[in-house]
């Protein structure tokens, strides 16, 4: 495998030997330490000396199950810190299968609307003007009609074009949707100012991942996937209903951040839920369940359909009905895939945005659950980079700026996703925590706390919460490293064969020596590596802190606020 | 009597009296434990994984009271 490089300054491209200590690292791994090693913590983001680092993980390319997942690595314009974003899609696969190992991203071009072709014969630079201000579903079409249609397509819409800080990178799909994104962080912003409009990979004629213990990784690889496939969650739960089976669950439980995190409970919640979504898709015609890149045995993502048979979406997750649904007091679902649809085309983190809305909410200018108005500002502001779309593009924490509202639910800048920390106080100690600012998926203690998934601690009360985020916290970040689906680890937290099969798929391939201890070593090394970069870049303490309204405001119906101590905060990174 | 709102979730829905809506069955029972309401409704136990009585968690056995609101997951995940 090679580092595969690009400098967009001066049109320059290389091919470079993976240095020693770069050798055992893949994902998130090798995107964080890429970025602690050349990039100074002080720069701004959008300037030149800003780089992207995609990086496939260990297991990507492979026949392992699940393992598509990529990862981007860059100083975020969102929250100023490390940024690791996470993808599904097909380019992870293909990167792994063109051997590239990461490919780097510096410099900037004086000329906008480059695209980097990547396939067997390297990597070269082209100009398409005519992509200029395209969504990412036009970027597609045309740019597989030039390049062959099995190309997979990473692209920026207009949101990066006008370097939105709420920016997303968006990866095509299966059915070579832009569907799935580097959502968070507003990576799509370093992108545009990059002038790169997109990548475009074709594994055509590629050698392939090559196996040192090929009879091993087959072993190891069935083990896993039987692992997964036993699970109540990963093997049926997550196919049937999609992500979006947690609103009921998170409304019930009292967890659901309702009107910009004033209740935990949305009371027409169901007319958003899973059990409704699934219905409507399967009566419109579409698809509840679907897998977002080859190999993948989840499942977990769908294709939705509008109310005359087509297609209007796809990838309705979760965090995107919550950010425009309960959030804004929306309940109207076709709307919330408009939305969906309408960021996905855009290139705009659809959580970023969702919150975005609600603290705009908080205005005059705008009621909660007005629809229609979050569709014009859409359709009318946002597309053409009006003064407002800019604005409302831009973040949660900018626009509580702008508009001179203190009740903005962000950390380090970014914004807190589905669920209330006052409800589910582990994950709210990871929001306040991680290296990423308020991440859901950088330490799920939704698992323990809620679904009853790797033991069970009560989510109301404060004790057990800060060794929960941390051990979560660690072995995301490792996880995050193999390119592995996240999923996967309902099922690892609830077997302990799971974690052995995952180290056997990675000796089998690189012919290593790991054990399970190396694992966690890993997931602290690359926690400890970020968390340096941070305080280079001047985050102390202070940051990792929920805005106080969550101490201050108790939370209905249980009436609770969020009540750990800050030192008690500060020992989840001791270790 | 007790009366109680019984709210089934993902594939426990179908499972409820035809008189419920959208997975939410209110009812008078005489029984006095959630175990009890699950045996009266039929509902299977192994499928059980979540049980929460207004909001909290709690196991199968736990006692009802008239007013309790009662939300039965069988085992589901996303993110």
């Amino acid at each position: 495998m090679k580092i595969w490089r690009v400098d967009l300054s001066n049109h320059k491209v290389a091919q470079e030997e993976v240095p020693e200590k770069y050798q055992p690292l893949g994902g998130r791994a090798l995107t964080s330490q890429v970025i602690y090693d050349e990039v100074d913590p002080t720069i701004h983001p959008l300037s030149d000396e800003n780089k992207l680092v995609f990086a496939p993980g260990l297991l990507s390319g492979t026949r392992a199950p699940s393992s598509g997942r990529i990862s981007v690595g860059s100083v975020s314009p969102l929250t100023k810190g490390i940024k690791e974003s996470n993808s599904g899609g097909t380019a992870s696969q293909d990167l792994a299968k063109l051997g590239v190992k990461a490919l780097i991203v510096e410099g900037s071009s004086e000329i906008d609307n480059l695209v980097l072709v990547i396939d067997k014969d390297g990597l070269r630079l082209e100009k398409d003007e005519s992509l200029k201000g395209l969504g990412n579903y036009d970027v597609g079409d045309k740019l597989r009609n030039k390049y062959g249609d099995s190309v997979t397509v990473v692209s920026i819409g207009p949101a990066g074009e006008y370097k939105m800080t709420a920016a997303s990178i968006a990866v095509t799909d299966t059915d070579d949707r832009p569907v799935r994104a580097f959502g968070r962080g507003g990576l799509g912003a370093v992108m545009g100012a990059k002038g790169l409009k997109a990548i475009v990979i074709n594994d055509e004629g590629s050698s392939g991942v090559n196996l040192q213990n090929e009879d091993a990784f087959k072993e190891a690889s069935r083990k896993f996937s039987k692992i997964i496939l036993g699970h109540p969650v990963s093997g049926e739960a997550l196919r049937t209903y999609g992500t979006a089976v947690l609103i009921n669950i998170l409304n019930e439980a009292g967890g659901l951040p309702t009107k910009n995190f004033r209740t935990g409970r949305f009371d027409t919640a169901d007319k958003t839920s899973g059990e409704t979504m699934t219905e409507t898709i399967k009566e419109r015609g579409g698809k509840p369940s679907h897998a977002c890149h080859p190999g993948c045995i989840m499942g977990c993502s769908n294709v939705y359909h509008d109310e005359n048979g087509e297609y209007l979406t796809a990838g309705l997750e979760y965090e995107t009905i919550w950010a425009f649904g309960a959030q804004c007091e929306i309940d109207d679902l076709d709307y919330i895939a408009y939305f969906d649809r309408y960021c996905d085309d855009i290139g705009l983190d659809t959580i970023e945005t969702g919150v975005s809305f609600s603290v705009y909410m908080e205005t005059d200018f705008m009621e909660f659950g007005d629809k229609e108005e979050v569709k014009r500002i859409f359709d009318e502001e946002i597309r053409s980079g009006t003064p407002l779309g800019q604005i409302i593009g831009s973040g949660a924490d900018n626009i509580g700026r702008v508009f001179g509202i203190d009740r903005v639910p962000t950390v380090k800048g970014q914004s807190i996703p589905a669920y209330d920390p006052r409800a589910v106080k582990g994950v709210g100690v990871t929001y306040a925590t991680s290296t990423q600012g308020a991440d859901h998926t950088a330490g799920y203690s939704v698992t323990a706390n809620i679904l009853k998934v790797g033991g069970e601690i009560d989510p109301l009360k404060k004790e057990g919460q800060v060794d929960l985020s941390r051990d979560l916290q660690v072995a995301t970040a490792a996880i995050d490293t193999t390119g592995l689906c996240l999923f996967v680890a309902f099922a690892v937290l609830d077997n302990e064969d799971a974690l052995p099969s995952i180290v056997d798929m990675i000796n089998a391939q690189y012919g290593t020596e790991l054990n399970v201890d190396d694992v966690s070593k890993l997931g602290k090394q690359i926690l400890k590596i970020e968390r340096e970069f941070n305080e280079k870049a001047g985050f102390t303490k202070a940051h990792d802190r929920l805005p106080k309204f969550f101490k201050s405001e108790k939370l209905p119906p249980h009436n609770v606020n969020f009540d750990l101590e800050d030192d008690k905060l500060d020992e989840t990174y001791k270790f | 009597m007790a009366k109680v709102e019984i709210r089934c979730f993902a594939t426990l829905r179908d499972l409820l009296p035809f008189e419920a809506k959208n997975g939410v069955y209110k009812y008078e029972t005489r029984k006095t434990t959630i175990e009890g309401i699950v045996e009266e409704l039929s509902l299977p136990k192994d499928k059980l994984h979540l049980i929460l009585k207004n909001g909290v968690r709690v196991e199968l056995n736990e006692p009802i009271k008239d007013g309790d609101r009662i939300g039965l997951f069988p085992p589901i995940g996303g993110g």
